[in-house]
C-alpha cells in the first residue's frame, strides 16, 4: 500500500489533522526512577552482584596486573583454539596484546569477518555497562565488530568502573544523538526454557560471560 | 483457519492430561516468577502507570510517530514497506526473496509472521524457512503452530523432541536438555551463516531514531539480524514507541511481565544495515509495517486500547480458560485473553466470533497486564456487538428475550419464580438440580444448579424492612440476624 494512504487511514481513524501537533506526555521512567543516584562503589559493587544473577561472572580489579592475572587465568582454563578480539585501539588501555601473544588471535578488522565463526572465546570491551540489571552494552563501529561477542561460547568484557552507570536510561542515546547501527545489551548468558521449562545455557548466544572491571582511572 | 468451535476443540484439549499437565506447569512457574519479580523490583503499579500512559499517547498520535519512525528507518539506510493486510505483508517479503534469489530464509520468533504465513507463502516460492527459536524449531519439525506466544513449544515432551530431532539428522541424542539443545546448536548455526535472509519480528520501533529493537533470551535473533546479507523485520504497525527514554519503561515491563526475569538476556537495537567500514552485520534492511484489521481499532472507544498490547503473554499465564484448554485450542495465532479479544477484532465476521465467550470474565488478565488493557470489559463489549450483529445462537436469542420480558414487570417475575418453584420438584434432588433439559442443560452438564429458595428476598423484605424499622438494634446483631432469618427460611 502507498505510504501517504496508509497513514491517511491512520489519520482518518484518530480524528486528526495533518501536520497537527502533538500532545506532550510523560516521557520515560518514572520520576522515582529516573532520581535515584547510586555512587560510584554502589554502581560497581550492585553490577558485580547482579551480573552474577543473570549467570554471568564478574571481578572488580585494583590494576591492571591484576585484571592481567584475572584474564591469563581464565584463557588459561579454557585454553581456546581460537580468540577473537576488537581491532584498532579499541583495547588498548588494557595491554592485553602481551598476554595474547601465546594464543592464535583474530583482531575485528584485519582477519575476515567470517573466519569469527571458529573463534572459542571473544573479548571485547565495552560502550556502559548497567548496574540495575547487570547488563552490558556493546556498541557496533568499524573496529567493534558485532560477531567477536555473538558467535564465541566464552564472551569476555573489558570495562572501566567508570562506565557502569546506574540504569539503562543513562547508557541509551539522548534525542539527537547519532545512533550506532547496533546497539546490543547484554544480560548473561544465552538461555533457554523451551525445553519442558528446563534452563538451558548457551543455546545460541555465549554460554559464559565474564565481565573484568577496572577499579580506579585507565592509565 | 478453525474448522470447528472452541468448544469442541477445549474439548479435545481437555482430554490430554499431558497437554494440560505442561501448560497448567508453565504457566504457575512463569506467574509466579512474575510475582516475586515485581516484588522486588517495588511500585509496579506506578511503572504501570506509565507504561499504559506511554502506549495510549502513541497510539493515539500513531499517524505521527509512524511516519517519524518510516522517515528515520530510511534516513538511516533501511527500506520500509506499508502493507495494508497480510497478503500484501507477505508478498512484499516474497519480493524481496525473488530479488535476491534466495534459496534459505532463518527466522527469529515472530507473531505477525504467523498472522501473515509468511512460511507457507515462501515455501510455496521454493524457499526454505527455518525458525531458529529452540521452542519454534521444535515445533516447526512437528509441524504444529505455537501454543504459547512466550514457550511456543511447552506441549512437546523431551522424548518427543529426541525423536524429532533424531530424524532431523541428530545421532545418538539422548533426552537431556544440553544434548537436545546442543544439537539444535550445531544444526542452526551452519544454516544461520549460509541464510540469504533474515526474518524477524519487532518488539519496539523507535520514532525518534528508526530503531528496531529485538528482545530475546536465546540470542537466536541476534544471529538472524546480524549474519545473512538481508534483514527482513515484519511488525504490527502499533509497535512504535516515541523514543529511547520511553524503551527505558518497556525493557522492565515486558521481560518481568512475559517471564519474571528482571531483564531479558538481549535486547538488540538496529538502527538501519551496517555502516560503512563495518564488516557485519545485515547489508540491507527492509522493514515491513502491517496494518490487516488493526487500523478499524482506531478512534473506537471499545477496542482501541488493544493496541497498546506489548504481547508478554502475562495474561494468558493468569487466566483460568487458557490454563485449563492451552493455546491451540483458540484456534488462531494469538490465544488466550488477548487473543480472544484480537482475533475477532481483526477477523471480524462468524468465523471467531465464539472466541469471546472462551472467558469467566474474572478479570485476571486486566490484572496482569503490563499496560492495564481492560480485557474483560472488552470480551463482554465483544459478546455485545455478536450479539447485535446477529451472531448470536437462535436459542440465546430467545433466551433473552424471555428474561427481557420476564425481569421487565415485578408481576411477571413473581408469577414466575412462584411456577418455578411449583415446577422444579420434578427435576430437584436433595436441594439441587442435575438434569440435563431444556435451557438448564447450559448450566447443569458442568455444574448443579441450586434450587430455588423456598421464600425469595423479595418475599422476605416486608417483614425485614419491618425489623429494620424498628432500628435500636446494635449493627452487630443485625447481622447476626439476618443469616439466622435465612436458615429459619431454608428449614421450613
Amino acid at each position: 500500500m502507498e505510504e501517504q494512504a496508509f497513514l491517511a487511514r491512520i489519520r482518518e481513524r484518530l480524528g486528526r489533522q495533518d501536520g497537527a501537533p502533538v500532545a506532550p506526555y510523560r516521557r520515560g521512567a518514572p520520576e522515582f526512577w529516573t532520581g535515584r543516584s547510586l555512587s560510584s562503589a554502589d554502581r560497581v559493587s550492585t553490577f558485580v552482584e547482579r551480573f552474577a544473577q543473570q549467570g554471568g561472572q564478574a571481578w572488580v580489579c585494583p590494576d591492571l596486573t591484576d585484571l592481567h592475572n584475572r584474564l591469563e587465568g581464565l584463557l588459561r582454563d579454557l585454553a581456546p583454539p581460537a580468540i577473537g578480539v576488537w581491532g584498532g585501539d579499541t583495547l588498548k588501555e588494557f595491554q592485553i596484546d602481551g598476554l595474547l601473544a601465546r594464543f592464535t588471535v583474530l583482531r575485528w578488522g584485519e582477519a575476515p569477518a567470517k573466519s569469527f565463526a571458529d573463534t572459542h572465546v571473544g573479548i571485547t570491551g565495552c560502550a556502559a555497562a548497567i548496574a540495575d540489571t547487570g547488563t552490558l552494552m556493546m556498541a557496533a563501529d568499524a573496529w567493534r565488530g558485532r560477531s567477536v561477542h555473538l558467535l564465541p561460547t566464552v564472551h569476555i568484557a573489558l570495562l572501566h568502573a567508570r562506565q557502569i552507570k546506574t540504569r539503562l536510561g543513562e547508557a541509551l542515546p539522548k534525542p539527537g544523538e547519532r545512533v550506532p547501527s547496533s546497539l546490543h545489551f547484554v544480560s548473561g548468558p544465552s538461555r533457554s526454557s523451551d525445553i519442558e521449562n528446563d534452563l538451558s545455557i548457551g543455546v545460541h548466544g555465549p554460554a559464559a560471560v565474564y565481565a573484568l572491571v577496572l577499579a580506579g582511572r585507565a592509565t | 483457519m478453525s474448522q470447528t468451535g472452541i468448544r469442541e476443540r477445549a474439548k479435545s484439549a481437555l482430554q490430554d492430561p499431558l497437554l494440560q499437565q505442561a501448560v497448567q506447569f508453565t504457566t504457575d512457574r512463569l506467574r509466579t516468577r512474575k510475582a516475586n519479580v515485581t516484588e522486588t523490583f517495588g511500585r509496579w503499579q506506578a511503572w504501570r502507570d506509565r507504561g499504559r500512559d506511554i502506549r495510549a499517547h502513541t497510539i493515539a498520535h500513531l499517524d505521527f510517530y509512524l511516519q517519524q519512525f518510516a522517515d528515520n528507518v530510511r534516513a538511516a539506510g533501511g527500506h520500509v514497506h506499508f502493507a495494508a493486510d497480510a497478503e500484501e505483508a507477505a508478498q512484499a517479503i516474497v519480493d524481496i526473496a525473488k530479488k535476491r534469489r534466495a534459496k534459505l530464509v532463518v527466522k527469529s520468533k515472530s507473531m505477525v509472521s504467523e498472522e501473515i504465513h509468511l512460511n507457507r507463502h515462501l515455501e510455496d516460492e521454493g524457499v526454505q524457512v527455518v525458525e531458529t527459536d529452540l521452542g519454534e524449531y521444535i515445533i516447526q519439525l512437528a509441524g504444529e503452530t505455537p501454543s504459547h506466544i512466550i514457550i511456543p513449544s511447552i506441549h512437546k515432551t523431551r522424548e518427543q523432541i529426541r525423536e524429532l530431532f533424531t530424524k532431523a539428522g541428530g545421532e545418538n541424542l539422548t533426552t537431556d536438555t544440553k544434548a537436545l539443545t546442543g544439537f539444535a546448536r550445531r544444526t542452526l548455526r551452519t544454516l544461520f551463516q549460509s541464510a540469504d535472509i533474515g526474518v524477524t519480528g519487532c518488539n519496539f520501533g523507535i520514532a525518534e531514531s528508526g530503531t528496531v529493537v529485538l528482545f530475546t533470551n536465546e540470542g537466536n535473533a541476534d544471529m538472524v539480524a546480524n549474519l545473512p546479507r538481508t534483514h527482513v523485520v515484519i511488525m504490527g504497525m502499533e509497535r512504535i514507541l516515541p523514543s529511547f527514554a520511553d524503551l527505558e519503561v518497556f525493557s522492565h515491563l515486558l521481560p518481568k511481565s512475559a517471564t519474571g526475569q528482571n531483564v531479558i538476556t538481549y535486547m538488540s537495537c538496529f538502527t538501519g544495515p551496517r555502516r560503512d567500514g563495518e564488516a557485519d552485520g545485515a547489508r540491507e534492511l527492509h522493514v515491513v509495517i502491517l496494518d490487516n484489521g488493526r487500523s478499524r481499532q482506531l478512534g473506537d472507544a471499545d477496542f482501541q486500547d488493544i493496541l497498546h498490547c506489548i504481547r508478554c503473554g502475562a495474561c494468558l499465564n493468569v487466566c483460568p480458560v487458557y490454563r485449563q484448554i492451552g493455546g491451540h485450542a483458540y484456534g488462531s495465532v494469538y490465544p488466550g485473553p488477548v487473543g480472544a479479544v484480537l482475533t475477532p477484532l481483526l477477523n471480524p465476521g462468524p468465523e471467531y466470533a465464539d472466541l469471546p465467550y472462551a472467558s469467566s470474565l474474572c478479570g485476571a488478565c486486566f490484572e496482569a497486564c503490563p499496560v492495564q488493557i481492560p480485557l474483560h470489559d472488552m470480551l463482554v463489549k465483544l459478546r455485545r456487538r455478536h450479539v447485535a450483529q446477529g451472531l448470536a445462537k437462535r436459542g440465546e436469542r430467545a433466551a433473552f428475550r424471555g428474561f427481557r420480558l420476564v425481569f421487565a414487570r415485578a408481576g411477571r417475575y413473581r408469577a414466575i419464580i412462584r411456577s418455578g418453584r411449583l415446577g422444579q420438584v420434578l427435576v430437584a434432588r436433595h436441594g439441587g438440580i442435575d438434569a440435563r433439559i431444556g435451557p438448564l442443560r447450559g448450566w447443569t452438564q458442568t455444574r448443579r444448579a441450586p434450587v430455588l429458595a423456598k421464600r425469595s428476598f423479595r418475599e422476605s423484605w416486608p417483614g425485614l424492612r419491618q425489623e429494620l424499622r424498628q432500628g435500636n438494634r446494635p449493627p452487630a446483631a443485625g447481622t447476626e440476624g439476618a443469616p439466622a432469618h435465612e436458615t429459619a427460611v431454608n428449614k421450613e
